[in-house]
């Protein structure tokens, strides 16, 4: 039909609709993409040995948000992007251990103790009591005032203290964030809170900072008691900073949110399409975190059983559990809702005559001002949260990235956050409870916002109910009840399986509603349903005969009275009567499709 | 059978893996040296072409080039170069050339661009604290050619217990060659431009001090001498009365030919209701300006003036969170006392950044001056406001002789301004100045004006 047109004038423009409307057939057809019958790639086998150190790289502030807010976004715009999923995730949505990241509370049990100390050993601990400090450089740049010190324990420190503004919550936040962000997955330094006596404190013969004009000089007592100056005290004259211990191994500055390292030869993955880099976003979200630049983060030259490689580290975060520079109300204000400079917020208020209404105009200073700011849970949307500046990674993060991120998140109950933020050691017991319900709450409006739009079951498990006769159950946790964002009483699930070689062929279906006994978790006894997959497979089939595979569907209808929102997949093998089942993927898909 | 996605994915797939081949480091004995394989995270195959990147393939074929500039020829280049200046500690180096005695003492070059005039570049110097804790000198030199010339020299002392009072001790000169002058009264027209050189010479003493909140005073004596001449700017000498289309210049412009000298005396005062600080301060208020400066020519007596007026703003915050509507009146009169006219350029006028922003600076001159305007100044931005200005004003013989409402000229303009103080801001203007009102051909856009600078908000 198409080429049977015979004007030739219009032959291009034909022949493009054609070849068009062809690639749209078949990208339409979105063909079948099995997961095949394997385990789970658990580590990411990126610790490999490296020949040569990779060269430090050098990120400048300014260059660094001007790129950001202007030059990549531009560029970016005309490359036309579509999203996409992120790279590193393995066949049960997620993230391998690797040189970024860590499985913690996302998969095991974490102590009270270990969200309290987070990545300290004790060997890493600065007693206070003990002296000389001695300082050898002055920190560089940062909101913060701080100085480098070498400790009697013969580790080196930076030390940074509160500055007039907000006193204690910049210490608090350093350590606090670095608790957080380790009980996350992160790689962290160890960070404390200390009070000390400045007569610990020794100033390096050869000490040096860089001046107002870019010059090296010597340290004077002066210099340090410009910084002090800004320091927290008590009653009997200690002052109050955090500590943080230097990392093991050679420092090679930033990590980029973009890219990979060129001289890494195990940064395969763009950095953009890092899961866990897009899911940080929400955890810069809940906290508040909205300095999430890459000068807050470090890749670090270590060794490692004979091998060297590059860990990545979170550093800095000093910024969280507040707003931004509270002295400029009109920043403040906006912090975690618009960033320093977001062309979109700008160009419809300009139009719209200031009328839209916006969160930052309805804010108002919590119980606790001086410390928090406008830091509270009014007014909080996580998927609408911004930080300082766009961060490539972040912008890119999908309701999947998200999900991951929730699951890890729907975990930190508040027995381990009161550990977390009792690291902070604030004085007053009013801020520990106001830092408290403010994180609860923070995470309850995220998790709700996320469990009640996506499918809120997770910790997937085959369970064997009777070795003797090899039955199995399909376990599963319901988020969103077991955190309290949606009821027991109203909640169904809709569970429904599916086979056959293009999965079109429904195996069985069952609806049931959450155990009144353990509301927050369900089995699912297997099989189930009028034929098990491996019958269509024949008794003969090997163990990956696409017959045996099949994919159970499980809608989740939070109120009765509407339909469910989305799904998530479960992909099976059936192995047999006598091996059972193999779970062997997971999929969270953004709306109700084809279970395919 | 497969689907031609399932073979696309495969295509993809064999690409993929043979790029691995060809990319892989071995891991030799010292460690790798090349970027190891993207391991198989989900063990699935690769997906296929997405309906978007079919649809999406023609426009992003066109805006490839446009990326490409903007990646390799804008962002790349720029960044890099920041980069660097930061690395290397550019702008301190070059503040600490460019300032000594530890920051309180520098100079500076300075360039300014004014549309439609001819842009400055000159010099800056300062010296704070110099030779006593609460002295500062100013010095600045700036021009373009020797038909725009500008020098001052100040000389600060800060006074007073709480330091709340400045005064200055100043010598200004400027000479520019791009002034205009429509004539006198309330029927000028844009088409009547006259470009004229003026020589002012200013020197004298003034005192600025600080009240509660937003009011302050000034009080003002000094000595000011001027001259004046046609000038070339424009591309066309013109004379004076051909260019007004008119005769008797004398009376077209009083003081244009001979210039004058003149001993002035003021006194401004500013009384606002208003809180200086924004936080949990909304910005309801009223604010009232108004002064007095009395002129005389030592040399001739019989020129003698008083020049007085008041602008009383009414601010109304509409949320509680800065978005302000405003009215604004403002009256200025020039009163001859001895029997010699005033000079034109001593009368009051209308037009620049302050009031009636639609035309030049000087635009209207007489013996008096009356504008309204409605302001709305709303927030847009953290550091910025956007502020919709509508005024009407004219100047007028005598006490606003003959005063009416279809006299007027109409201003419109748009200012996105910082928003750091309720009483300056630094902003960008873009206003439009019509006809008169009951001119028989009214343009609403006569006169279009895009200017920079510090300005006063209310």
């Amino acid at each position: 039909m198409c080429g049977s047109l015979p004007s030739r004038p219009r032959r291009v423009p034909v022949r493009l609709t054609c070849w068009t409307l062809v690639l749209l057939a078949s990208a339409c057809a979105d063909p079948l993409r099995r997961f095949p019958l394997a385990d789970p790639l658990l580590e990411d086998p990126d610790r490999g040995a490296v020949a040569r150190q990779p060269r430090k790289y050098y990120s400048g502030l300014i260059a660094d948000e001007a790129d950001n807010i202007l030059f990549r976004t531009l560029s970016e715009a005309a490359r036309l992007p579509a999203p996409e999923e992120a790279v590193n995730v393995n066949c049960l949505d997620e993230v391998p251990n690797s040189s970024w990241f860590v499985n913690r509370v996302g998969v095991r049990p974490v102590s009270l103790e270990e969200a309290r100390w987070g990545s300290c050993q004790p060997q890493d601990l600065l007693d206070p009591r003990q002296g000389p400090w001695v300082v050898s450089a002055a920190k560089p740049d940062g909101m913060n005032p701080g100085f480098f010190i070498k400790a009697p324990n013969g580790g080196r420190y930076l030390v940074k203290f509160d500055g007039p503004q907000q006193p204690q919550r910049p210490t608090m936040a350093e350590v606090v964030g670095s608790k957080l962000y380790h009980l996350f997955g992160y790689h962290t330094p160890c960070n404390e809170v200390v009070y000390f006596r400045q007569e610990l404190l020794r100033i390096s013969p050869d000490a040096t900072r860089t001046n107002e004009y870019g010059k090296e000089v010597p340290i004077t007592q002066r210099d340090i008691d410009k910084v002090l100056a800004g320091a927290f005290r008590l009653k009997d004259g200690s002052m109050r900073a955090s500590v943080s211990r230097f990392l093991p191994g050679t420092p090679l500055g930033p990590f980029r949110y973009e890219g990979t390292r060129p001289d890494d030869p195990n940064d395969v993955v763009p950095h953009q399409d890092r899961r866990e880099l897009r899911g940080g976003r929400l955890f810069a979200a809940w906290t508040n975190h909205y300095d999430s630049r890459e000068q807050n983060s470090m890749d670090v030259w270590v060794e490692e059983g004979g091998r060297r490689y590059v860990r990545h580290y979170y550093l800095d975060f000093g910024d969280s559990f507040s707003s931004a520079r509270p002295q400029l109300d009109s920043l403040a204000r906006r912090t975690g809702y618009s960033g320093h400079f977001s062309a979109d917020h700008v160009l419809v208020d300009l139009v719209t005559l200031g009328l839209y209404p916006r969160p930052w105009n309805q804010v108002a200073l919590g119980t606790e001002p001086e410390m928090f700011g406008y830091f509270s849970a009014h007014h909080f949307v996580a998927s609408e949260w911004r930080g300082a500046y766009p961060n490539p990674a972040f912008a890119r993060m999908t309701h999947r990235d998200a999900l991951w991120a929730v699951r890890i998140l729907a975990r930190i109950d508040e027995p381990l956050l009161r550990a977390a933020v009792s690291a902070g050691r604030l004085e007053q017991p009013r801020a520990v409870e106001y830092l408290v319900a403010t994180l609860r709450d923070r995470r309850r409006r995220l998790l709700a916002e996320y469990l009640t739009r996506y499918s809120p079951l997770s910790g997937f498990q085959l369970r064997e109910r009777d070795p003797e006769t090899s039955e199995q159950s399909l376990c599963f946790e319901d988020d969103a009840i077991r955190n309290g964002v949606a009821s027991a009483d109203t909640t169904v699930y809709r569970v429904r399986a599916y086979g056959g070689r293009n999965l079109d062929q429904e195996l069985g279906w069952l609806h049931f509603r959450p155990d009144r006994g353990h509301p927050a978790s369900a089995c699912i006894l297997l099989p189930f349903g009028y034929r098990r997959p491996h019958e269509l497979a024949g008794p003969q089939a090997p163990p990956d005969d696409p017959l045996r595979y099949f994919v159970i569907e499980i809608l989740t209808n939070q109120q009765p009275a509407m339909r469910p929102r989305a799904s998530i997949r479960l992909y099976l093998y059936d192995l047999g009567p006598s091996s059972g089942f193999k779970l062997v993927g997971i999929d969270r898909p953004r709306s109700l499709t084809t279970a395919r | 059978m497969m689907s031609p996605g399932t073979l696309t994915g495969l295509l993809c797939l064999a690409l993929v893996s043979a790029q691995e081949i060809t990319t892989t480091g071995q891991p030799a004995e010292g460690g790798m040296t090349r970027p190891r394989p993207l391991p198989d995270y989900d063990g699935r195959p690769p997906p296929g072409l997405h309906a978007a990147d079919v649809l999406l393939f023609v426009p992003r074929l066109v805006l490839y080039p446009a990326h490409l500039v903007l990646e390799y020829g804008v962002r790349r280049p720029i960044v890099g170069l920041v980069t660097i200046t930061e690395k290397h500690h550019v702008p301190e180096r070059v503040m600490g050339l460019l300032t000594f005695n530890q920051g309180r003492a520098g100079v500076f070059p300075t360039f300014s661009l004014r549309s439609g005039m001819k842009p400055l570049v000159g010099l800056s110097l300062f010296a704070d604290s110099a030779g006593h804790p609460e002295h500062d000198v100013r010095l600045r030199a700036s021009g373009w050619d020797r038909r725009a010339l500008s020098a001052a020299a100040e000389d600060r002392w800060r006074v007073l217990e709480d330091r709340s009072a400045v005064l200055t001790l100043a010598a200004r000169f400027r000479r520019t060659n791009d002034n205009t002058f429509y004539g006198l009264g309330p029927n000028t027209v844009e088409d009547a431009r006259f470009y004229y050189l003026s020589n002012v010479v200013d020197g004298g003493v003034q005192l600025d001090a600080r009240l509660e909140g937003l009011s302050r005073y000034r009080v003002l004596f000094q000595f000011r001498s001027a001259s004046f001449a046609g000038s070339d700017y424009g591309g066309e000498a013109r004379d004076l009365e051909r260019a007004l289309q008119a005769s008797a210049p004398g009376e077209l412009a009083p003081g244009f030919e001979q210039g004058y000298q003149l001993l002035r005396a003021g006194l401004d005062l500013a009384l606002d209701s208003r809180h200086p600080f924004r936080p949990d301060h909304p910005g309801s208020g009223v604010r009232l300006e108004t002064g007095g400066l009395f002129a005389v020519d030592p040399g001739d007596r019989q020129r003698s003036f008083f020049t007085w007026g008041a602008a009383l703003a009414a601010i109304l915050d509409l949320t509680g969170y800065e978005h302000l509507l405003a009215l604004q009146l403002t009256a200025a009169f020039t009163e001859r006392i001895g029997d010699r006219p005033v000079p034109f350029y001593e009368r009051v006028s209308l037009g620049g950044p302050e009031q009636m922003q639609g035309f030049r600076e000087g635009r209207f001159r007489d013996d008096s001056a009356v504008s309204g305007g409605l302001h709305y100044r709303y927030p847009v931005w953290a550091f910025a406001d956007a502020e919709l200005i509508s005024s009407v004003g004219n100047v007028l013989p005598g006490h606003l002789q003959d005063f009416r409402f279809s006299h007027l000229y109409w201003s419109n303009g748009l200012s996105l301004k910082t928003n750091f103080s309720r009483e300056t801001a630094v902003g960008l203007t873009a206003a439009i100045g019509s006809s008169r009102l009951d001119a028989p051909d009214f343009a609403l856009a006569d006169s279009v004006r895009l200017f920079f600078g510090v300005g006063q908000g209310f």
